[in-house]
């Protein structure tokens, strides 16, 4: 015991000298950027640019028929169309850079909660027109949704809106319109990519509008979307606790949480750089650690519990905020811990610098 | 951080003078364990009496309670015969058209209307337009008559009250203290959005520390008070001044003070657990304080019960503080019974009963443990 004793006393000093920190990484050859994006590129971002480009002209087609031909059948159809569309735009959803910056396109499709007002004065008024500040929350998937799903109760009521009703002339034509600007930008963005990929994977370093730079941003404030405004802002995190239904992505349809598990699962797939390169083999590459395990693993394994309590909340999210508070507030909280490990310990370790504003102004 | 950073150099110094001489014969040794004693999270071995850590920054914090005393100052003129322009005071309360003399806080980028808690911003607006329309009468204040109420024992004090009694300035600038500074502290700074496991600790932004220290610190600018609080009560501001008046009945300032600085440092030294534990009691404490100021507005209100101005103006402050509980997330007081209690003293403060006056005070203090205290308020 004594000599034990002794012999950690002996040991002590040279335990506290070494103690200075291994921090000293040594340099290695570069990680190849360029790889990774490319992966990127090739296998996540052009395939879901072409499979929400397909969904959303599917929705037109759709829209179309049924204004042609409004009955039972044709409503449920396009119905069902509206929910691919939707659920294929969330995983572009985290580019909002390039091409899909040109076309403004989370502005375009995806405000909410939609002004079903100023939709329904647009409709009274005969305008089909979308532009203006006055529209931006009387357009895109959510205000389909509302045309689609929230015009009545029922579908009967809702085939009423679009044949007997007064205004049904008007509607079609202003549902129309909207899926119209779904369709023609959601192919303009995926056309456009096509060449626009080169820039992307030439733009290889990792500052500030590098690739990198731009993805690790896009990641970040897409994730803080769905901590925010998919699931915290319903869930009364900023009306203390009052939980706001009608703030929900999709309050008419109802599927808000299957809308926040797609756009989880295609953050947690661009880190995994699906099969290929991802930022998790960069993260590998640089040998980036956290809490004495490696950052990649740490970041995958947290995105992976984010998913599971996202997947636990039954839609609609609407209702699960009110009947299942405990279930959302839980994904809400595993959300919250994700932050820091996107925002903090994955950009320092990438050396990306988050540009973008969520400041509160102090 | 730095300072404990210090304490942990030092000791490893003496550590290794002392211990390099006990083992300078013992040569075999090839490696160290890694960083896991290293980075354990250290105790908070040291707390501060003031709050003068490093990196800390709340001015956006001290530039709102500027602006609100300089709101209250243009309001209180509705109390002299001055005709009030609602407009201004909005423009004061959003921080547009320059409305501050001091240009300062007119180029500080801050306002007061979009820190308030956001579905009650038209309510706070709403109280302003009622101060205008009481400021246009060149009436004396009585039932059912607004103007300007005198103290019938002490004819310097003058409020400005509507038709039906309410001092809408005093009720305006106690409840946003809960809609704005305390809504912000406990609602939002000190949540586990702002400070929790989700937030940045570890990169350090000159002049502001870690975003978790830049959020504890801006929770702190909100109470009103100076960094040697409370040993020195100089200059102190709105919550500030209600801690200083209850703390011999309640030690809130104490407290308070003490939560705040026992925070920061565990921060600092990166102890989760402590953080989180003064992050409570700040929480349950500041809550008990707009308590007590509400019991002692109504303590006032019963006091001056039979003089019309000073009770309808301390009611009125009284039931600011009472909505002003509204806002905490976390709180122990239910919406349902803040409302049964401002509903108690009805919609006209000329008709108030002394009984509900004293119900309520009776009410709150049961509620927050301040029974002994409720007289001393």
């Amino acid at each position: 015991m004594r000599q034990t004793k002794f012999l950690i006393l002996c040991l002590l000093p040279l335990l506290l000298f070494s103690c200075k920190k291994k921090e000293e990484k040594k340099e290695q050859p570069d990680f190849d950027r360029k790889a990774m994006l490319t992966n990127i590129g090739n296998n996540i971002i052009l395939p879901a640019y072409s499979d929400f480009s397909q969904k959303s002209g599917d929705l037109h087609a759709k829209v179309q028929d049924f204004n042609k031909n409004p009955g039972t059948a044709s409503l449920t159809a396009v119905q069902l169309a509206f929910k691919n569309a939707f659920l294929s735009w969330e995983p572009v959803a985290v580019f909002g850079f390039g091409p899909a910056e040109q076309e403004a396109l989370r502005v375009s499709l995806d405000v909410y909660p939609t002004d079903t007002a100023q939709i329904n004065k647009n409709i009274a008024d005969g305008s089909t027109n979308l532009d203006g500040a006055q529209n931006i929350d009387a357009k895109g998937f959510p205000a389909v949704d509302y045309l689609l799903f929230g015009v009545a109760s029922d579908n009967a009521g809702i085939l009423a809106k679009f044949t007997t009703d007064a205004q049904a002339t008007n509607r079609k034509a202003y549902l129309e319109a909207i899926a119209a600007q779904i369709s023609t930008k959601a192919s303009a963005v995926s056309n456009a990519w096509a060449s626009y990929l080169n820039t992307f994977v030439n733009a290889s370093g990792t500052d500030v509008g590098s690739s990198v730079g731009i993805l690790v941003n896009q990641l970040n404030y897409s994730f803080e979307m769905i901590k925010n405004n998919k699931i915290g802002i319903p869930l009364g995190k900023q009306t203390l606790g009052n939980p706001l239904p009608e703030k929900t992505e999709a309050y008419y349809s109802g599927i808000s949480a299957q809308l926040a598990v797609k756009h989880e699962e295609s953050i947690l797939n661009i880190f995994l750089g699906g099969s290929g390169l991802g930022f998790d083999d960069y993260l590998t590459h640089l040998k980036a650690n956290y809490n004495g395990g490696s950052l990649a693993d740490a970041i995958h394994t947290q995105l992976s519990l984010v998913k599971e309590k996202l997947v636990a909340i039954p839609d609609p999210l609407s209702v699960a905020i009110v009947n299942n508070m405990a279930v959302v507030n839980t994904a809400y909280t595993e959300l919250q811990k994700t932050v820091v490990l996107l925002k903090s310990d994955l950009s320092s370790a990438l050396g990306v610098l988050i540009t973008y504003q969520d400041n509160d102004g102090d | 951080m730095n300072a404990i950073k210090l304490l942990l150099k030092s000791i490893c110094f003496k550590n290794v003078l002392f211990l390099f001489l006990v083992s300078s014969f013992s040569f075999s040794v090839t490696s160290c364990k890694k960083d896991d004693e290293a980075e354990s999270p250290a105790p908070v071995a040291i707390i501060p009496t003031t709050y003068n850590f490093e990196n800390v920054d709340y001015a956006g914090q001290t530039a709102r309670l500027a602006m609100l005393e300089a709101l209250e100052t243009a309001i209180k003129k509705g109390a002299t015969g001055v005709s009030v322009d609602a407009q201004k005071l909005k423009d004061m309360y959003a921080n547009t058209n320059a409305p501050f003399s001091d240009n300062a806080l007119n180029t500080s980028g801050k306002q007061l209307k979009d820190k308030t808690y956001a579905p009650d911003q038209a309510l706070f607006e709403s109280y302003l337009d009622s101060i205008a329309v009481a400021s246009n009468s060149t009436m004396v204040a009585g039932n059912g008559v607004a103007g300007i109420a005198t103290s019938s024992s002490n004819s310097s004090k003058k409020y400005l009250l509507s038709a039906k009694g309410f001092d809408y300035g005093a009720l305006f600038e106690k409840s946003i203290m809960g809609a704005t500074f305390y809504y912000q502290a406990v609602g939002h700074y000190l949540t586990p959005d702002e400070i929790g496991a989700g937030v940045d600790n570890t990169t350090v932004t000159p002049g502001k520390g870690t975003a978790m220290q830049h959020h504890w610190d801006e929770a702190f600018g909100y109470l009103g008070v100076p960094v040697d609080f409370p040993q020195n009560t100089t200059g102190v501001l709105f919550y500030g001044k209600y801690a200083t008046e209850t703390d011999p009945a309640t030690g809130l300032a104490h407290t308070l003070m003490n939560a705040f600085l026992k925070g920061r440092a565990a921060i600092g030294a990166n102890d989760m657990t402590v953080k989180d534990q003064q992050a409570a009691l700040i929480i349950e404490n500041w809550e008990k304080l707009v308590a007590a100021a509400a019991i002692h507005e109504l303590n006032e209100a019963k006091g001056g019960f039979a003089d019309d101005a000073v009770r309808n103006h301390t009611l009125s402050e009284g039931i600011g503080f009472v909505k002003a509980l509204k806002y905490n997330p976390s709180k122990k007081i239910t919406e349902t019974k803040i409302n049964a209690i401002v509903d108690s003293f009805g919609d006209n403060l000329y008709l108030v009963d002394l009984s509900d006056i004293a119900a309520a005070i009776d009410e709150l203090s049961n509620i927050y443990g301040l029974n002994a205290a409720k007289a001393s308020l």
